[in-house]
């Protein structure tokens, strides 16, 4: 890579992944009424 | 498909299943709970309301109310009226015996309510053989009440040997009459015990029961049947034990337990009249057991990703082993068929 | 994020964990569990919510994520529009 694109990737603020993770659980009761 | 946020602890239950008394007025043949005359010091009006506010404290989304059976409490509405003003949904389990056109309005002026009624099967003598004469039709009549109502209403089934051909009618008609099936799971618990032998499904019948529900995707199982949930019903519900990681139970008289199908001395988290709520979920022994339960001699089975061991308290009941894995589960099914087969024919 | 304001749906509640936010669904049931560390409070959502009311101090990446979680919410029926 050129010392110029190095340079400028450097330079540029670092990408920080900020998704917000969810994750879904279906349920049925738990047991909870039987 | 374990959860990491499950593994890695909740402040409190989702939901907890509350029996609120031993009284009953039925005396069904696999009660849970061997109901009928109330404990010895169930709990007061004010220390069931004072539960209440402890479990809204934690932040509890949904109390499933049984017992015995729930209406026998003269205080119950009352204590119904506490959760709703605290915005807990509340999930009923009743005989449907005590529901009437008044109480069930009063019921549905809340949109905090849903009820299961208990019903043993599709035809009035399969019902009646295990709950009592005439409950079918109690109970058939208060599904009409509720399902003229907008209260989300459910017949709730506990499969066994007498009633296994019965599941897809019970299907049938809970649909004619407008509400859902629910079908749980019969644990040797209680009266349950004591009939076990005569009213176990086979596993003849439980490898039917599978492939059924495999194709119905709109009957509920109070996630009780994970062990035998096969690949079209994975994402519909838990495949692991729930106790003391999403849910617990809290006995007529103020004890706490990890679930309703573990109410004996044994397996004790505590007691409401000497810890509170919060105390008892964050820091009792037996509660912490269940988090970390490993059924290790299950772990190398095809299925353990779909069930993780199945039901501990029926491996406790039949095994005296917590740890022993769920003997009816569909491998142990599947094996036990094939084992009757082969003594069949080599006789 | 809808220019409307949007809000929990009455048959889900919402409650903070450890890891977050996590919300139950009554009509499922079911649960969501959404790391958002210490972005929202609990009572966020309960109150009807426009784009202009995302918390303050948050930066670009933030405001981008939290848009697109609030979307994701909506589109599985855990939040509503008023």
């Amino acid at each position: 890579m050129e010392e110029s694109k190095v340079v400028a990737a450097c330079e540029e603020e670092p990408r920080v992944l900020e998704e917000i993770q969810v994750e879904e659980l279906a349920i049925d009761g738990i047991c909870g009424v039987y | 498909m374990s959860n990491k946020y499950v593994e890695m602890g909740m402040r409190s239950p989702v939901n907890l299943t509350w029996e609120v008394s031993l009284a009953c007025n039925l005396r069904c043949s696999h009660c849970l709970s061997s109901s009928g005359t109330p404990a010895e010091g169930e709990l007061t009006t004010a220390e069931a309301l004072d539960l209440v506010e402890q479990v809204y404290k934690a932040r509890v989304f949904q109390i499933n109310f049984g017992g015995g059976e729930p209406f026998m409490r003269p205080d119950f509405e009352e204590i119904l009226a506490a959760c709703h003003n605290r915005g807990i949904m509340t999930c009923i389990s009743t005989n449907g015996t005590l529901l009437d056109a008044d109480r069930v309005a009063r019921l549905a002026a809340s949109r905090l309510v849903a009820i299961q009624v208990s019903m043993d099967g599709a035809k009035r003598e399969t019902c009646d053989a295990i709950r009592g004469n005439g409950v079918f039709d109690a109970a058939t009549a208060a599904v009409k009440l509720l399902a003229a109502t907008r209260i989300p209403t459910s017949i709730n089934t506990v499969l066994t040997a007498q009633n296994a051909d019965e599941i897809p009618a019970m299907h049938d008609m809970a649909h004619s009459l407008g509400v859902s099936l629910r079908v749980s799971r019969f644990r040797p618990s209680g009266r349950g015990a004591d009939n076990w032998e005569a009213l176990r499904p086979t596993p003849t019948q439980l490898l039917a029961f599978s492939d059924w529900l495999a194709q119905s995707g709109d009957v509920r199982t109070g996630d009780s049947f994970f062990s035998l949930t096969s690949q079209e019903r994975q994402g519909l519900g838990l495949n692991l034990c729930g106790a003391a990681k999403l849910t617990c139970c809290v006995g007529p008289t103020g004890n706490m337990y990890p679930c309703a199908f573990l109410q004996t001395e044994r397996f004790k988290a505590g007691s409401l009249r000497s810890e509170t709520f919060q105390e008892i979920w964050d820091d009792s022994e037996i509660y912490a057991s269940f988090r970390s339960l490993r059924i290790h001699s299950c772990e190398e089975c095809q299925r353990f990703d779909q069930c993780h061991g199945g039901c501990p308290a029926v491996a406790w009941h039949l095994k005296n082993d917590i740890n022993g894995g769920d003997p009816e589960c569909l491998e142990r099914c599947v094996t036990s068929i094939a084992d009757t087969d082969r003594l069949a024919k080599a006789a | 994020m809808a220019a409307a304001g949007i809000r929990l749906h009455p048959a889900c509640r919402v409650r903070r964990e450890g890891f977050g936010l996590l919300f139950y669904d009554s009509r499922g049931p079911r649960l969501l569990f959404a790391a958002t560390g210490n972005l929202l409070a609990e009572d966020y959502f309960e109150t009807a919510r426009t784009l202009d009311e995302l918390p303050a101090g948050l930066s670009d990446g933030q405001r981008r994520s939290l848009t697109r979680f609030v979307d994701q919410l909506l589109e599985k029926g855990f939040l509503r529009e008023q």
